[in-house]
């Protein structure tokens, strides 16, 4: 059947299109000149990854969280307390705060996803802020400074290196692993399903799919990935506090990078991320000098024409821009046979 | 018997709108559920669809009790249904719309895919698999919803309007492939504001009022029944139309 | 006794402080479906202007709230003319995130003009700030506060049921297409219904300048307290914004005489207890929560 092979070619083009971003990605710190780009570039990995995990549940299943940062600051929390007071390696801490991250994306789930669309957000924002508050709460009754330290003693063990190539290698490794794990869930039949209710839950259930289910290993497996960005950025800055990995604004920076680039597609966070962080620090530097918040004012404002402009995203537009090259070279007899299917790469 | 409603009753604030309903729907049978505005079709058709949860009653599909269950576990139990205005999903094709069902049974895409080509040829939906769904005429659509219910191997389906919006020679193709559902051992209760469908191709017809059933029979039955003629004209006299 | 009391009037007059920061939220979250996540930012607004008024003019915002009122309704309708009604017919998020990226610029433009100090303004005579009664103390501005957010709530309602235009806006409210198909025309509802809400809200950040203070950012806070009100009061109904403002300001009140590092806490327990348990809040349609969506 033509129809079915198409799908399938489609596919592996798919695959072809995630190798080369990967294999792109890997390389992309050899790019680096010096220092200050090194550690741009290392954030912008980091963030890329992070906005992916947040892309598994906020695009491909299309449940807006706004509260990731819970999950972000649970692992940055986790990893550090362990490594500073019990000599864990962060590489086993950054499992235990992934597993706890689990625990609380279970506990939110039946509340939230009862909700849809903004109410849902406004829950797991709220639930980002309670941890917060509980977090800081908690110092009355444990002896705990206000922000967190990790000394600075290289070695793989302690997750701390000397040189910015190390921490460059495993924020792409990082961003590889979350790319993977996105496209398999993307892909076969959780793809279906989370695609389905994606795009009408009413529809999705009438059709047999396992609504509440899928919501819930989405949001668990991003809140999983997002644990582990949390334990690597705390590595790699080594000092947290609350006022840095427990804030609204990370969450809506995820959300926000991934529109950018293309919210449910893989290469969206990705190119919204690189695209994001070098732009901000291009903002500091153009406006800093103009009065305290001119560089926030001018975001803002880039947010909202975004974000009206591009619902799609770049690649979105790109996408759509592809499409009408594409339908006007063929006569309208064929359209429909060249119409590619549906939107998720 | 394969449906079977006892004393079904749903209440919104002080309203009933389903009251104490009972029947019961044999297998491979069409049957028919009409009523005046407002009557409680849609809502007595969302309780028996999983959508909403019953106050009081009893529904069983094939013996056993559905009441209460998500409309996806209903769904895997062989009973599907479409919705009044179809439900697209925005980012898939025809195609892929289909398969969605068909992966209620298969876990293989490509498994999934094949069936929804066939599927997508039994409603008439071939030559149109790689279409946007949201691109579809209404017709089409109604046809993509019967083919999502019917890609998920169902023993009974239910249609909520299927017929609304359609022309006349649209509309005798949907009844045509409905009859066909009936051949193939579907058994269907539809909703339907259309009396001339509804008379010619069910088997027996339910009509409700104010929430309360007030006839069940066979179409020429229930259509000289007086106080169906009451419930839909007010008290005057009028012939019933030709079955 | 007499605590309890304290904390139960105190709380209520917190509340009629938080229905008012509500009210314009529940309008435009009511009827256009709308979030508005600059929301706090235009109370922001509205107590600067108070502050500004007062400082430039003498006239205290209490009487210069009408004035105040017919400015931000003009800012309303620049809203959603200028922004809001190219985000209508787009996905949700759109709007989350569009007035979400206006109230970061809003904030920063506060900043930019006005600085990051901390502004109140003396309205009333330090020795009638508050009152006693039944031996119980009373803030006057807090008093005042709340006769502003009863009087501006029945004016709303009464609107709503006696003049054709409030009907029409009910109506969207209701049934968007169904009221199109009445001849409605939504535009204009929406232009009116932004200028309204928009003007209530800068109205109830001008009444509260005098017992908070003005700074950039403390639209946070009061968007998160403005969203839990309309919530726990129910989605679109008015009404519920008093009660649900009035138990919010006593489960507060209550909560921080218990343990006054919780208190922050209670509006984000609250609003994921509410939501899980009865969305629709307290005087909402069941459903609503849903509805609002489509």
């Amino acid at each position: 059947m033509s129809v079915l092979k198409r799908y399938l070619l489609l596919r592996r083009s798919d695959a072809l299109g995630m190798g080369s971003l990967v294999v792109l990605v890997l390389l992309l710190p050899h790019f680096a000149g010096n220092d200050y780009y090194l550690n741009l570039m290392i954030l912008a990995l980091l963030y890329a990854g992070l906005a992916s995990s947040w892309n598994i549940v906020g695009g491909i299943a299309g449940q807006f969280s706004l509260g990731h940062t819970a999950f972000f600051g649970i692992g940055a929390y986790t990893s550090t307390l362990l490594f500073n007071y019990a000599g864990v390696t962060p590489w086993l801490g950054m499992l235990a705060g992934g597993v706890i991250s689990v625990v609380f994306a279970w506990l939110i789930a039946y509340p939230a996803f009862r909700m849809r669309g903004v109410f849902f957000g406004m829950t797991t924002l709220a639930f980002g802020e309670t941890v917060r508050i509980l977090l800081i709460y908690s110092r009355k009754h444990v002896e705990l400074p206000y922000g967190l330290s990790i000394n600075f003693k290289p070695g793989l063990f302690n997750m701390v290196f000397e040189d910015r190539w190390s921490y460059a290698y495993l924020a792409g490794a990082y961003l590889f692993v979350v790319l993977v794990v996105a496209m398999m869930l993307s892909r076969g039949y959780t793809g279906f399903y989370l695609r389905a209710l994606r795009d009408n839950e009413d529809a999705a259930e009438a059709a047999g799919v396992p609504v509440r289910a899928y919501k819930l290993l989405a949001f668990v497996v991003s809140a999983f990935l997002t644990s582990i960005g949390g334990t690597l950025m705390a590595q790699y800055v080594m000092y947290i506090e609350p006022g840095t990995v427990f804030t609204i604004s990370f969450s809506v920076d995820l959300a926000l990078m991934t529109i950018l680039g293309g919210v449910g597609t893989l290469a969206g966070p990705v190119i919204g991320a690189l695209i994001a962080l070098p732009l901000r620090e291009f903002l500091v530097e153009a406006f800093g000098n103009a009065g305290a918040g001119t560089h926030q004012l001018v975001y803002g404002l880039l947010l909202v024409v975004v974000v009206v402009l591009l619902p799609q995203g770049l690649k979105g537009g790109f996408t759509s821009l592809r499409l009408r090259l594409a339908s006007q070279r063929k006569p309208a007899a064929q359209q429909d046979a060249s119409l590619p299917p549906g939107d998720s790469r | 018997m394969m449906l079977e409603v006892r004393s079904l009753t749903k209440r919104f604030g002080g309203v009933g709108a389903v009251d104490s309903v009972n029947f019961s729907v044999d297998r491979g049978e069409i049957m028919g559920l009409i009523g005046p505005n407002g009557a409680g079709k849609t809502t007595l058709f969302n309780v028996v669809a999983g959508a909403l949860a019953p106050d009081s009653g009893e529904v069983l599909f094939e013996g056993s009790s559905i009441a209460g269950m998500s409309s996806a576990a209903i769904c895997r139990r062989g009973l599907a249904r479409t919705f009044q205005i179809p439900q697209v999903f925005t980012s898939m094709t025809v195609l892929e719309t289909i398969a969605t069902g068909s992966l209620a049974l298969t876990r293989a895409v490509a498994d999934a895919l094949h069936s929804a080509v066939a599927i997508a040829q039994r409603v008439g939906l071939a030559g149109r698999e790689g279409v946007l769904a949201s691109s579809l005429t209404t017709a089409e659509k109604k046809r993509l919803e019967l083919a999502r219910a019917l890609a998920t191997h169902p023993r009974m389906i239910l249609l909520d309007e299927v017929l609304a919006g359609l022309n006349a020679s649209e509309i005798a193709d949907m009844l045509d492939l409905i009859r066909s559902l009936r051949d193939e051992g579907i058994t269907v209760l539809f909703v339907e504001h259309n009396m001339e469908a509804v008379t010619g191709v069910c088997d027996r017809i339910l009509v409700l009022d104010s929430g309360r059933r007030i006839a069940l029979g066979r179409a020429d039955e229930v259509m000289a029944n007086p106080e169906v003629i009451r419930a839909y004209l007010g008290d005057a006299i009028v012939e019933a139309p030709d079955a | 006794m007499q605590t309890v009391l304290q904390l139960l009037v105190s709380g209520i007059l917190l509340g009629g402080v938080y229905a008012l920061a509500a009210v314009g939220l529940n309008l435009i979250f009511g009827v256009a479906k709308v979030v508005n996540f600059a929301h706090g930012e235009f109370l922001m607004l509205g107590m600067y202007a108070g502050y500004w008024l007062m400082v430039k003019t003498g006239i205290n915002p209490y009487y210069g709230a009408p004035m105040i009122g017919a400015a931000f309704f003009v800012l309303g309708v620049l809203f959603y003319a200028g922004l809001m009604r190219f985000t209508i017919y787009k996905p949700e998020m759109t709007q989350v995130f569009a007035t979400l990226g206006l109230g970061i610029a809003l904030q920063n433009l506060a900043l930019l003009m006005w600085s990051a100090d901390y502004r109140t303004i003396q309205v009333l005579p330090a020795a009638s700030e508050s009152v006693s009664a039944f031996g119980l103390t009373l803030s006057t501005n807090r008093l005042i506060g709340f006769g502003f957010a009863a009087a501006l709530v029945s004016g709303v309602l009464l609107f709503m049921r006696s003049t054709f235009l409030g009907r029409a806006i009910e109506a969207v409210s209701q049934d968007l297409v169904a009221a199109r198909l009445m001849g409605v025309d939504p535009n204009k509802v929406f232009v009116v219904t932004f200028g309204i809400g928009i003007a209530l809200t800068g109205i109830a950040g001008a009444v509260l300048v005098p017992s908070f203070y003005a700074f950039p950012t403390v639209g946070s806070f009061f968007v998160l307290v403005a969203f839990v009100v309309v919530v726990l009061g129910g989605l679109g109904s008015m009404t519920g914004t008093i009660l649900g403002g009035l138990i919010l300001g006593v489960v507060e009140s209550v909560a921080g005489f218990l343990s006054p590092d919780l208190k922050e806490a209670t509006h984000f327990v609250l609003l994921i207890l509410l939501l899980a348990a009865r969305p629709h809040g307290i005087l909402g349609v069941k459903g609503a929560e849903k509805e609002a969506l489509k």
